[in-house]
């Protein structure tokens, strides 16, 4: 015949396994204690850590900008350098554009007498002998053909004297 | 000394405790043997046993059938859960047992129909529970151990009956294969379990082959030896 497993034995209390179970509870509840404690621990340690680098950087971080402001206030720049941008500029001056307009016109009674060129300005200044006023004008007329804007503009003109001069300045910069 | 009480603390009791009787064996060993009359008594006797026993000894208790009694619910279409079931079986067991609607029900879910049920008297349990306390290990009905110690189900599915008769009860038993078909006790009332048990079979369709008995012995004496399967049974032990 089939077992019958009948058993009205009440529920038993495990009191010895509850006692072990509350035992690996309460020193899993310290062990987790103590961990956490001193996890807070290094965290308070590294925020304060942290926190002093990070004045430590503003300080070192202020102390470099006020000498690099130091530093620019005494920068002067050297000779050499001054020299190196003059022999730049003049390596870059249109030497021969200005030459070229000058050989292109020619208009009677106009006489060119000196060519002054100033790399720095990136400017020449051409000084003129001329008959009279109207070739001067045509002569600048001619120079200026064919430019969008005239480049080439009379600065000076002297007719005091029996020599008569000019002086008519182009920029090229 | 220290160890002696851890090795005493290993043992184990049997105790049959019911309204006519009361035993407690140890060690292959009848301790205690009385007769009583009803519950009060019983659990007095008990009570008694028990505290002779070593500090530690677990206690594992059987009761008669008139403690303890099967009875089958019939099959009941729609019922979902469980807990229907036991609320079943808690409406019929006045009924089907005679022990008070509020006693305990175990449910057998060997079988679907019908299902074997067995109610305890709670007063007995009360008592037994408060004897037993924590050494308490197991509360059975004797005829429940009795069918453990008959052996194994008949593989041809074939009727097959078993009739155990404690210190005041008979409680017959007849499966079909692993089905119990039948699950009742009968109170002796003084009478022979043999005459007891041909009454009841008349109104059940038994075995062809019969159905074995097996008697609790109600004779045995302190010191006597007890049947390892089955303690306290008649004719157990030469």
């Amino acid at each position: 015949m089939r077992p019958l497993k009948v058993d009205f034995a009440p529920a038993r209390r495990q009191i010895a396994a509850l006692v072990v179970w509350g035992a690996l509870c309460a020193v899993a509840t310290i062990g987790l204690g103590v961990g956490a404690w001193q996890a807070w621990e290094r965290r308070t340690d590294l925020v304060a850590r942290a926190a002093a680098d990070s004045a430590e950087i503003a300080r070192l971080r202020e102390s470099l900008r006020v000498r690099a402001d130091r530093a620019a206030e005494a920068a002067v720049p050297p000779a050499y350098a001054r020299d190196a941008l003059a022999v730049a500029r003049t390596a870059a001056f249109p030497l021969q554009p200005v030459l070229r307009s000058l050989e292109t016109v020619a208009v009677e009674g106009v006489r060119v007498s000196a060519i002054e060129l100033n790399a720095t300005r990136g400017s020449a200044d051409v000084t003129l002998e001329f008959d009279d006023y109207k070739a001067l004008l045509s002569y600048l007329e001619l120079l200026n053909e064919g430019e969008a804007a005239p480049r080439w503009t009379l600065v000076r003109a002297e007719a005091a004297t029996a020599r008569r001069q000019a002086v008519i300045r182009s920029v090229w910069s | 000394m220290w160890w002696a009480g851890k090795r005493s603390a290993s043992r184990t009791a049997v105790a049959y405790v019911g309204e006519e009787a009361v035993r407690v064996a140890a060690g292959g060993t009848v301790l205690a043997a009385a007769k009583v009359e009803g519950r009060e008594a019983a659990l007095a006797a008990l009570a008694a046993a028990v505290r002779e026993l070593p500090r530690g000894t677990r206690l594992q208790v059987t009761v008669s059938g008139t403690v303890c009694r099967p009875f089958l619910l019939p099959a009941v279409e729609g019922v979902a859960s469980e807990a229907e079931w036991q609320a079943i079986a808690a409406s019929m067991v006045e009924e089907s047992t005679d022990l008070p609607a509020e006693s305990l029900l175990w449910l057998d879910d060997g079988q679907a129909a019908p299902r074997l049920a067995v109610a305890m008297d709670p007063a007995w349990r009360q008592g037994i529970e408060a004897i037993g306390g924590r050494s308490l290990r197991s509360v059975r009905p004797w005829w429940a151990l009795a069918i453990e110690s008959l052996g194994s189900t008949r593989a041809d599915g074939e009727s097959a009956g078993l009739a155990v008769a404690d210190s005041e009860s008979l409680v017959l038993l007849i499966a079909e294969g692993d089905t119990y078909r039948v699950a009742q006790s009968y109170a002796l009332e003084g009478e022979a379990p043999a005459a007891v048990l041909n009454r009841a079979l008349v109104s059940h369709d038994g075995p062809a082959e019969g159905v074995p008995l097996i008697e609790f012995d109600g004779a045995a004496l302190p010191g006597q030896r007890v049947d390892e399967h089955l303690a306290f049974r008649k004719g157990g032990v030469a």
